[in-house]
């Protein structure tokens, strides 16, 4: 009785994502931390705002949105033009920040959208933008196997994360050895430099001294 | 001009009366509309808030979910200002739920009691010049369909029992009691999702620390290298200097 085949996850309250609003030569940035060889998908919509009906439109033909992402080091990993909506993916090569920036490519909106348009965007890391929906269809599983499957999932991704803040760790500490070194060897070069310039003070005027005849 | 306008009009109009039902089967093919089926969505990132400007971002939850919030200062455009930021979260009807004055750091948990979009703002309205980077992760458990379903399922096991007072399979005593169990394996795993949150938020906070330090420590060393070698220059040709007598007087007579 408890263990039916009944579709319930599917065809559930209307959830977007995360969205905010974006002026026309505007330029968002989002700055995220990265592993290595990590793939990261974006997935965007775009809607322009019609002052005639108040309100966003569904959707938004015409408005391209230039996606461009940084790598830590400055290079471009991406830098292409996409249509109103749609996904973006690129994989990062080194570990670090970052920088995904998104900006309209075209002025011509402005005209009848008021100067707002609302972009959803979802930008996962990794491989956990799991879609529950084709998973069970594809797998013909129950709603019980399912929540399992999301629960070893969930699982699953506490585990990377616990890697990453392994890494993450490593690295701040070889970041304090080096400061560490860094601090004892400038203390010892500034020693050192205080004491040569003071004997070249003591030469350089004992030489001028003499030279002037008054020792 | 006049026509696209019109269309435009008439795709809204038919649009907006298909999703004013509620429950509408999400539009095929379409990525965003998926994270529903995602028992958690979890979002983070860094954003530079410009002088006196505000960010928000708007996310549609529903009944029965989490939203845990925790935002970061990390650096700022100008060193030694005020790392200060204002958050202010606001509920579907646009009224002020929660908001946390100039502070450098924050978290705000809360469980949503009405469906629909919630805005999370983040407001640098108190500086005048100075822009910053926040450090935003903002977690929503999205539990509230699960839960309908087992009390759908709990309520559909007693009428059952009602109607036929029969003694339960041992399939059905399992099946039961294991909901229960995943439901308290699940609210674990929120806990664990949650504190690595934390955890995450304050180990790149300490790692920004950390990386600045290193390079202060650096260009405060060479500067002082130099300060002292320009000292020692300076003083040597001063006390030279002291002993430069002029062999002409003030009246231009040679002196002795």
């Amino acid at each position: 009785m408890l263990i039916k085949g009944t579709v319930f996850f599917h065809g559930t309250v209307n959830v977007q994502a995360l969205y905010f609003h974006i002026g026309e030569t505007e330029r968002k940035c989002f700055i995220e931390e990265i592993p290595d060889e990590t793939m990261v998908i974006g997935n965007y919509k775009t809607q322009l705002f019609d002052k005639n009906v108040n309100d966003y439109l569904p959707s938004s033909p015409g408005v391209g949105m230039h996606v461009e992402v940084k790598d830590p080091d400055g290079k471009l990993l991406l830098s292409k033009v996409y249509s109103s909506e749609g996904r973006f993916t690129f994989t990062s090569h080194t570990p670090g920040e970052h920088v995904i920036c998104l900006y309209s490519n075209s002025t011509k909106w402005s005209m009848f959208a008021g100067g707002k348009l609302r972009v959803h965007l979802d930008i996962q890391v990794g491989e956990h933008a799991n879609d529950y929906q084709t998973i069970a269809e594809k797998d013909k599983l129950t709603e019980l196997q399912l929540r399992v499957r999301q629960l070893l999932d969930q699982v699953e991704q506490i585990t990377k994360e616990q890697n990453y803040q392994r890494y993450r760790e490593e690295r701040f500490r070889q970041t304090s050895e080096s400061t560490n070194q860094r601090v004892l060897w400038w203390s010892i070069a500034q020693t050192l430099i205080l004491t040569l310039t003071g004997f070249w003070q003591m030469r350089h005027l004992k030489g001028f001294f003499e030279a002037k005849k008054l020792v | 001009m006049g026509s696209v306008v019109q269309t435009y009009i008439f795709l809204v109009a038919t649009v907006v009366s298909a999703l004013a039902q509620p429950d509408t089967q999400p539009a095929q093919g379409d990525p965003l509309m998926k994270t529903g089926s995602r028992p958690y969505v979890s979002y983070d990132f860094t954003i530079q808030i410009r002088a006196r400007a505000e960010e928000c971002f708007h996310q549609y939850t529903s009944v029965g979910s989490i939203i845990n919030v925790e935002y970061e200062v990390l650096s700022a455009s100008s060193r030694g200002r005020s790392y200060d930021i204002d958050f202010i979260l606001r509920g579907p009807t646009g009224q002020m739920m929660k908001r946390i004055s100039g502070e450098e750091d924050g978290s705000y948990k809360v469980t949503i009691t009405r469906e629909g979009v919630y805005t999370m703002c983040f407001d640098n309205g108190a500086s005048k010049f100075t822009a910053k980077n926040v450090y935003i992760e903002i977690t929503i458990i999205q539990r509230g369909e699960w839960r309908k379903y087992i009390e759908m399922q709990r309520g559909e096991v007693e009428a059952e029992e009602d109607a036929e007072e029969e003694v339960e399979t041992a399939l059905d005593t399992v099946a039961d009691s294991m909901v229960d169990k995943i439901e308290t394996i699940a609210d674990l795993i929120d806990d664990m999702i949650f504190k690595q949150v934390s955890t995450r938020r304050i180990a790149i906070k300490d790692w920004y620390l950390v990386i600045q330090n290193n390079s202060y420590v650096q260009q405060w060393s060479i500067i002082q290298c130099i300060v002292i070698v320009a000292a020692s220059v300076f003083q040597t040709f001063f006390v030279r200097r002291l002993f430069n007598i002029k062999t002409v007087t003030p009246t231009q007579k040679p002196r002795a």
